[in-house]
């Protein structure tokens, strides 16, 4: 078994080869998995809002909390590391509104799970990162579990069972 | 809330009575529904960065049902109710009146069962603390999911992180003596009532002093 590299709220982690990146109980929160095919590196984000620039604490909490400031941090660091961001491709997980009342989402028309995917898919586009797998919205929470060596995320729900992507 | 130090340790006693004034009628509640003794434990007050709450709620991959209402009026809140998901077959059976271990499967009649329950024990947390408080608060329905206690959590987080950077959390166990069943209530105040929560306090033990 691979040694578990756990992604909290709010953080990103990078795991090579032997190694597997963790984050659990992901409701609206997105996980976004960057994979460098070449050098089977990973590196995983657990973002939990679309925009920085809405909440007044920015500055106080880690880039990773925002799709905004995630991803550019995120490849930004990875290149430091030599590794360009040409080479990786991604995969987005989660988004999920898992409370609904009334048939409604909580928060108007669109709830923040799918704020957070349109985000990171936006910043993908952004810095020319191709998507090449999602497991996104629905009503289920997911924990995933990314492993470096072949790319596959791992989706597990607590009721529907788990998939590959 | 964006600054803890706002805290002392006089409005954590008052958090931790809040809790045990809410939970201790929700708990009657309950115990006059099923006809058993229902207890609660000593409230925990939680006041951290929003990312850490996973790390200090013994949250895990456990299944729970939580049952979910966002408070709005004088103190804009969210409460939550969690119970084990391996409890709900039991729990439903004693609000159904049925021998414990009657039923195999969580059916609609038995989902309907536990979403009024969440209404029942929500009312009776909120009744007395509005009472308490001497302040008007208005309930939504509340919603249910059936999931991880992480995924649970993670969603109310995510929604309060929209305004603030720590989470006050007021966690109250609450826990039926005969079989074991144990559920959690959570009262979760947003960013902006932690001043009316502290006014209200004040004029509330001000009241106590006087009388």
């Amino acid at each position: 078994m691979p040694d578990n590299i756990k992604v909290g709220m709010a953080d990103w982690k990078i795991a090579r080869l032997q190694e597997c990146l963790v984050t659990f109980g992901l409701g609206s929160c997105v996980a976004l998995a960057l994979w460098d095919p070449q050098e089977k590196l990973a590196a995983m984000a657990h973002i939990m809002l679309p925009d920085s620039k809405l909440v007044r604490y920015r500055k106080e909490v880690s880039a990773a909390k925002f799709a905004d400031t995630a991803i550019i941090t995120m490849l930004a660091e990875l290149n430091r590391l030599g590794f360009p961001k040409e080479r990786f491709q991604a995969k987005v997980v989660g988004g999920a509104n898992m409370f609904t009342f009334a048939g409604k989402a909580i928060g108007g028309n669109m709830n923040i799970g799918q704020r957070n995917v349109i985000a990171v898919k936006e910043e993908l586009v952004r810095y020319g990162i191709p998507l090449v797998g999602e497991d996104t919205g629905g009503t289920a929470g997911r924990s995933v579990d990314f492993f470096p060596e072949t790319g596959v995320v791992r989706v597990r729900t607590a009721m529907f069972g788990e998939r590959d992507i | 809330m964006n600054d803890p130090s706002e805290i002392n340790a006089f409005y954590k006693d008052a958090f931790q009575e809040l809790g045990n004034i809410g939970a201790g009628n929700a708990a009657t509640a309950l115990s006059q529904m099923v006809g058993r003794t229902i207890s609660t434990s000593v409230p925990k007050v939680m006041i951290i960065p929003i990312e850490k709450v996973p790390e200090v709620v013994d949250s895990n991959e456990n299944i729970v049902a939580g049952i979910y209402l966002k408070v709005y009026g004088d103190l804009p809140a969210k409460i939550l109710v969690t119970f084990e998901h391996a409890d709900l077959l039991a729990l439903t059976d004693l609000l159904m009146g049925q021998p414990v271990g009657a039923a195999s499967l969580l059916n609609e009649m038995r989902i309907s069962a536990l979403k009024e329950l969440g209404t029942i024990l929500t009312g009776s947390f909120l009744n007395a603390l509005a009472k308490f408080l001497d302040l008007q608060l208005i309930p939504t329905v509340p919603a249910l999911a059936i999931d991880t206690m992480l995924a649970i959590l993670n969603t109310l987080l995510v929604e309060l992180s929209q305004d603030a950077r720590y989470a006050l959390l007021i966690q109250t166990e609450i826990f039926e003596t005969e079989t074991r069943l144990t559920g959690n209530i959570f009262l979760i105040p947003e960013a902006d009532a932690l001043d009316t929560m502290v006014k209200a306090i004040q004029k509330a033990a001000g009241v106590i002093d006087a009388g």
